[in-house]
């Protein structure tokens, strides 16, 4: 790794003390890079900046919108974001997601949305049960099963001040969950158990549950990882996917998710993050349209 | 008859090997398939096709492997990416894929799921041809496709 860049790292305090963020901070520092630490805490007053902050590389995790607002401000100056704004929006706007992975022919289950839950009442009673998940949710909260049109009832209201709900067709699988995570042009599979599970109609019970599991991936979940990272413009991802009879379904695409149980993973996101950083600097040295078959995003 | 004996005569740019090349093209477009065949068949190479991705892998499967499978990325009863995963199970045969979908996304799933070229439609066919002289010129050297 190259030495002399300063990397950013933008995160939640919740987030400080997570495993690969601190790996990636130590591989940064040992790399000879400044790690200046930036958290958005609700105390904290930010000025909006007006020139780019002396950083090479931003590297975010969180949802905090102070957070991410840094973020999209140090992009638009020229500071490489690691995810792009761009890409972060998309993926926490599921029906977007979920239409750019359609549209690379990703296996989806079927989804509905609507501001008010009760119109789920007229789906095709065929098409039960249904998953119910608050369209800002974050992992596996908020999830309720409808397994009839009149279970409609049975769903928490939100509080909010524009409800948005989605409604995914229910996908049986043996009670594992399978986690793609990708880093650049790497990727892994994790098998955890699902912490969610459905013993009736209504709110989901949530239990974490350890045994999160390294497997080898397969040429076909290889393909989803990387197309899911892909179309969504992301270089830190992972990839929710029920394994069911018919074959693996993409749930979710998250930005710069756990990597749990992938070794090594922080000094990979730093690895990755200093190759972007390089990229960058010899694409502004180069001129930006003869790299720009080299170094272009994603379209 | 009289003219497919003179175009198979042909051989192809820089190549001496004396038997002809055989070359899968799977595409649900009909004038496709016609358009290919004709111009394939003037530099000497034998062309079978598909107009479905079952009856494409039933030809690579069944039947003596061919040197180079052209595929069709989208086609009806299942994706080019689907039927390049299955080949790729058990054949190292010479595949391009042929596709309107022209985004970096779509180009590097193609090849990172094993093709050798990716060509985007509308194509040239002297660009078609000379790419399809390069891929057989190299399944032979390297003797790719005997793993069928």
């Amino acid at each position: 790794m190259s030495g002399g860049s300063t990397v950013a790292v933008i995160a939640e305090r919740r987030h400080l003390e997570n495993r690969v963020l601190r790996e990636a901070r130590s591989a940064l520092e040992d790399a000879g890079c400044e790690v200046p630490l930036v958290v958005p805490d609700g105390d904290r007053m930010f000025d909006i900046p007006t020139e780019a902050p002396p950083w090479d590389a931003a590297l975010s995790r969180g949802r905090d919108l102070a957070g991410l607002g840094i973020l999209a401000a140090a992009s638009a100056l020229g500071v490489v974001a690691i995810n792009t704004p761009q890409s972060i929006d998309l993926v926490r706007n599921k029906i977007a997601m979920q239409a750019v992975l359609l549209e690379h022919g990703l296996p989806l289950p079927k989804t509905w949305f609507a501001a008010d839950a009760a119109i789920f009442r007229g789906v095709p009673r065929d098409r039960f049960p249904l998953v119910v998940k608050p369209f800002d949710g974050d992992g596996s909260r908020g999830l309720s099963l409808l397994t009839q049109p009149e279970d409609v009832d049975l769903l928490p209201s939100l509080q909010q001040a524009q409800p948005l709900y989605l409604a995914q067709e229910f996908l049986e699988t043996d009670g594992w969950d399978l986690k793609l995570y990708g880093i650049g042009s790497q990727v892994w599979a994790v098998r955890k158990p699902s912490p969610v599970s459905f013993p009736e109609p209504g709110p989901a019970v949530m239990e974490h549950k350890k045994g999160s599991e390294l497997i080898e991936i397969d040429a076909q979940l290889r393909d989803i990882a990387l197309t899911c990272g892909r179309a969504c413009g992301l270089e830190l991802w992972g990839v929710d996917v029920a394994m069911t009879p018919d074959g693996p379904y993409v749930i979710e695409v998250n930005d710069f998710p756990t990597y749990s149980a992938i070794p090594d993973a922080g000094a990979e996101i730093a690895r990755h993050a200093l190759a972007l950083v390089r990229i960058e600097a010899l694409s502004r040295e180069t001129g930006r349209s003869r790299m720009q078959s080299i170094v272009r995003k994603p379209s | 008859m009289q003219s497919c004996s003179i175009l198979s005569a042909v051989t192809i740019a820089g190549d001496n090997s004396a038997d002809s090349y055989r070359v899968l093209v799977v595409d649900d477009d009909e004038r496709l398939l016609a358009l290919a065949r004709l111009s394939l068949a003037k530099n000497g190479i034998e062309v079978e096709t598909a107009t479905t991705a079952s009856g494409g892998l039933e030809t690579i499967f069944d039947g003596a492997p061919p040197d180079l499978v052209i595929l069709d990325v989208v086609m009806p009863d299942m994706s080019g990416w689907e039927v390049l995963r299955r080949i790729r199970e058990s054949s190292g045969v010479a595949v391009m894929l042929l596709s309107g979908r022209d985004s970096d996304v779509d180009k590097a799933r193609g090849l990172d799921l094993g093709a050798d070229d990716y060509l985007t439609k509308p194509f040239s066919f002297l660009e078609f041809e000379a790419r399809v002289r390069a891929l057989l010129r190299r399944a032979r050297e390297t003797g790719d496709g005997q793993g069928v």
